[in-house]
């Protein structure tokens, strides 16, 4: 294997080659800051540009797009609340606050590194159970998917802290909203009020601009006025990314729980990137030993997300390359670039030739050092934006995002959409309602539903206590849900017993 | 500081919400988004375009035509990147710019939802002067059409060609245990079987009523996890292109019964892997059901598109599919070249239309609640 990998290296650093992986690194890391248009989507428009190179060149530059587009994404995030793609929604929560508190620097050295660790883990744990592949694939199933997106809806339980009705309304809401579009079971459409565009239920991606970013600008502007976005004591020592390091080494725990987290998560289908990183940020807050800091700018709360949403990557590689059929939209696209290039990436892939298997892991991982190594160096660069005043950011910020958000899908609604879903962000930071609770809610709908349905149609009931994987996740949740408050009474009951003793 | 609050934000939002409608008003007068382009990969566009044809031909009058395309010619895939519609548009886009005169571009974008009829139902409503286009299939649209889900007259589309017809297959898991559709109906007796679908489509509801095959539906997140599901061995049956289903037969893991349609002649992508197998028509005895229901690829325009805009879109796409560069990419990339010019290809989406009539009501009663 390691000469495997060796041999794909040389070819990848051999010329022209590096000169596709910068070209690639330098378009996905622009494409990830602009919101709206995805990694998998730049990759898409990209591959015609690919028919002139090899099929090694090709995927190696369509790959480097697709790994830098998710580097891109978190400095948005961070600097301006404004989640590059749905999965780095729960980045946006504790980046965005640590730049507020001047920190941005750390947040942003933090998640890089915990990118470049969670692709590194992902991909290390893709090539472990490579031989496994097939077995691992058929494993998962509907209850599985279901206990999953489950376990990912308990993240929202521990968010909530003691305003239990409170995040149970953001739950619920979100669900609601979850549910507008087709049926999973009949295909009818539901709440579409009668107009195409709602079929596919409301987007997500101008949801969460608006949401995060939007709110976040209103509040920006009308709030903090003049002021700097960054409330920086002038005494405290400047962040750096070299801190974004430390933090990331002194995670070292969440770091590997968060990917592993993650490479599993990379098995689910469509949603796989958003799930891992909602359900390593809720790990990560209950691993914490100070959870409360999770949402104020816990660096965790960066690090879990990043890493796992990176680390996805390894685990989407498993049944696109054991089945040809794609975990995923950037998968989806890659393994149509395959094609195209003559690669037969399908089930009789991993039975032969494991050469461009190696050369799928070696541009998988390159990249992503290569963009790292671009944002450590010039990030610092990008944090003077938080220095400049609130009230000309706001405008700029909002309108790139609305124009992203436009982007996505040529639908002057959607921006309608994010614009009002800005002021419902807004209402709901205001009152307390938790807006990632919401947004876990929204994604998570249709996956529980359909997977519900779907156990139903095939197994029964049954079939969510007579599978292995559910019942450990089964397990876990309910472990989860019923350990902390078991736990306080057990602590109870010995503080009352020691105090007894005492008196 | 209150005051200042609420007074900053109604203001905020009218002079967001103005701001982003203009541009968006703007944007879409342009008749088509220029935020995707394809980059040509191969020559650029020649003016001396030799085979793209006629300027005018019969009944629209000369001025539709002086000089068409002026401007570039936007070509929508109503489905997600990544899938076989959008390797196909992005596959002969640069070679329709160089076959459309006047070096225009041509323009891929994706606009998905509704299961491909998003798309569609915009380049419908376009202005008909030939510079927005789609690619779809008949059955997706005849289907909707006949259950009444939607309210566009699709069958009113200018068809501007085919690009491709490949066959469906009907296939199950390899450790199933049939062999032949003969066995499947003999299990069917017990009750229902179970379709993974990645959505429910013609070809589903009317073979398997013509089979006799009683169904229950389980949607999936597309045809990859309903693949994916027949190999698990979670549901019994499934109907998918043969571009589909392909590797998975080859590799042994699903065996197919039935071939919708007509399949590849020997030697082409495919062939190998359903020699032997019964066609739709052989099993029911009904003559041209399996190509009701098979997969056409075609590009379609506005209806009232001038004729002669058709015949230079028309001899563009016949350009395409004359350049050898072309060819080669498609045999590369395992997709059969199916061409039919654009008069086919209207006796095509009508052919579709009056065969799928006849299950009208038992689309209808499957498809709408």
């Amino acid at each position: 294997m390691i000469d495997g990998l060796a041999g794909a290296f040389t070819d990848l650093m051999t010329w022209p080659s590096p000169l596709y992986l910068m070209l690639g690194v330098v378009l996905g890391l622009v494409v990830g800051i602009l919101p709206g248009i995805g990694g998998g989507g730049a990759m898409a428009l990209l591959i015609p540009f690919t028919f002139g190179m090899s099929p090694a060149h090709g995927i190696a530059f369509l790959m480097a797009v697709g790994a830098s587009s998710g580097i891109g994404g978190q400095i948005t995030s961070i600097l301006v609340s404004i989640p590059g793609d749905p999965p780095n929604a729960a980045t946006v929560i504790d980046g965005y606050a640590m730049t507020k508190q001047g920190k941005a620097a750390e947040a942003l050295g933090a998640a890089t590194w915990g990118s470049m660790f969670g692709a590194v883990f992902g991909m290390a744990l893709f090539l472990i159970v490579l031989p496994l592949a097939r077995n691992l694939v058929l494993a998962f199933s509907y209850p599985d998917f279901f206990m999953i997106a489950v376990a990912g809806l308990v993240v929202i339980s521990s968010l909530t802290g003691g305003k239990v009705h409170k995040g149970l309304a953001a739950a619920g809401v979100g669900l609601l909203v979850s549910f507008v579009g087709l049926d999973p079971v009949s295909g009818n459409p539901r709440f579409a009020f009668g107009t195409l565009y709602l079929w596919d239920g409301i987007p997500l991606v101008p949801a969460l601009v608006g949401l995060f970013a939007g709110s976040e600008m209103l509040a920006l502007f009308s709030v903090r006025g003049s002021q700097s976005l960054a409330e920086t004591d002038p005494d405290a020592p400047v962040s750096r990314m070299i801190d974004g390091l430390y933090s990331t080494l002194r995670a070292w725990k969440t770091v590997i729980v968060s990917s592993f987290i993650g490479f599993f998560a990379g098995l689910v289908p469509g949603i796989s990137g958003t799930l891992a990183a909602f359900v390593a940020y809720g790990q990560a807050k209950r691993m914490s030993k100070n959870p409360d800091q999770f949402g104020h700018g816990a660096v965790e709360g960066v690090i879990a997300p990043e890493t796992a949403n990176d680390a996805d990557k390894g685990g989407g590689l498993l049944p696109t390359l054991a089945f040809g059929i794609p975990g995923g939209v950037i998968m989806a696209v890659l393994l149509s670039g395959l094609i195209l290039h003559g690669v037969p990436a399908g089930p009789n892939l991993l039975r032969g030739d494991l050469h461009i298997v190696y050369v799928l892991v070696v541009a998988a991982l390159l990249p992503r050092f290569v963009a790292g190594g671009i944002v450590l160096a010039v990030g610092t660069r990008a944090t003077v934006l938080t220095r400049m005043r609130g009230d000309v950011l706001a405008p700029i910020i909002t309108v790139i995002a609305l124009i992203g958000v436009y982007a996505l899908r040529n639908e002057p609604i959607d921006v309608l959409l994010a614009l009002v879903f800005s002021y419902v962000g807004y209402g709901m930071e205001a009152h307390g309602f938790s807006r990632l609770t919401f947004i876990i809610a929204m994604v998570l709908g249709s996956l529980i539903e359909s997977s519900y349905h779907q156990t139903l149609q095939t197994f029964g009931l049954r079939g969510f206590v007579t599978r292995p994987i559910a019942l450990i996740l089964l397990f876990v949740t309910v472990a989860t849900l019923a350990g902390p408050p078991i736990l306080k009474r057990i602590r109870r009951r010995r503080l009352v017993e020691v105090g007894g003793d005492r008196k | 500081m209150h005051r200042t609050t609420a007074r900053k934000l109604p203001t905020v939002l009218i002079l967001l919400l103005v701001f982003t409608l203009v541009l968006a008003a703007c944007a879409s007068d342009d008749g088509g988004e220029t935020t995707t382009t394809t980059a040509a990969a191969t020559t650029t566009a020649a003016a001396t375009a030799t085979t793209a044809g006629e300027t005018t031909t019969t009944a629209g009058p000369v001025d539709d035509c002086d000089g068409y395309p002026t401007q570039d010619v936007v070509l929508v895939v109503p489905y997600n990147p990544g899938g076989g519609f959008d390797t196909w548009a992005r596959t002969i886009a640069p070679y329709l710019e160089t076959y459309l005169p006047n070096g225009v571009n041509v323009i891929v974008e994706n606009r998905a939802g509704a299961g491909g009829l998003v798309g569609v139902t915009e380049v419908f409503g376009s202005d008909p002067e030939g510079y927005t286009m789609a690619i779809t299939e008949p059955g997706v649209l005849v289907t909707s059409l006949i259950a009444g889900t939607t309210d566009t007259a699709f069958d009113e589309l200018t068809v501007l060609g085919q690009l491709t017809v490949a066959p469906e297959v009907i296939v199950v898991a390899a450790d199933s245990g049939w062999e032949t559709i003969e066995d499947v109906q003999a299990a069917a007796a017990d009750g229902p079987l179970l379709m993974a679908t990645g959505g429910v489509a013609a070809v589903n509801i009317v073979s398997f009523d013509a089979l006799g095959i009683p169904w229950t539906n389980v949607v999936h997140e597309g045809s990859g996890e309903a693949m994916l599901s027949i190999i698990r061995g979670d549901t019994d049956i499934t109907v998918f292109p043969l571009s589909s289903v392909e590797e998975n037969v080859t590799a042994g893991d699903m065996t197919p019964l039935v071939v919708v349609g007509t399949p590849p002649a020997a030697g082409q992508p495919g062939a190998d892997v359903i020699a032997g197998v019964p066609t739709l028509d052989e099993v029911t005895g009904i003559e041209g059901l399996g190509s009701a229901l098979e997969q056409h690829r075609i590009l379609v325009a506005a209806p009232g598109t001038p004729s002669c805009v058709v015949d230079i879109l028309d001899g563009a796409i016949e350009a395409s599919f004359g350049d050898a560069e072309f060819l080669t990419l498609l045999n590369e990339a395992g997709r059969i070249p199916g061409w039919a010019d654009a008069a086919s290809g209207q006796a095509i989406l009508e052919n579709t239309l009056s065969a799928l009539q006849q299950y009208a009501d038992l689309l209808r009663e499957q498809l709408t609640d």
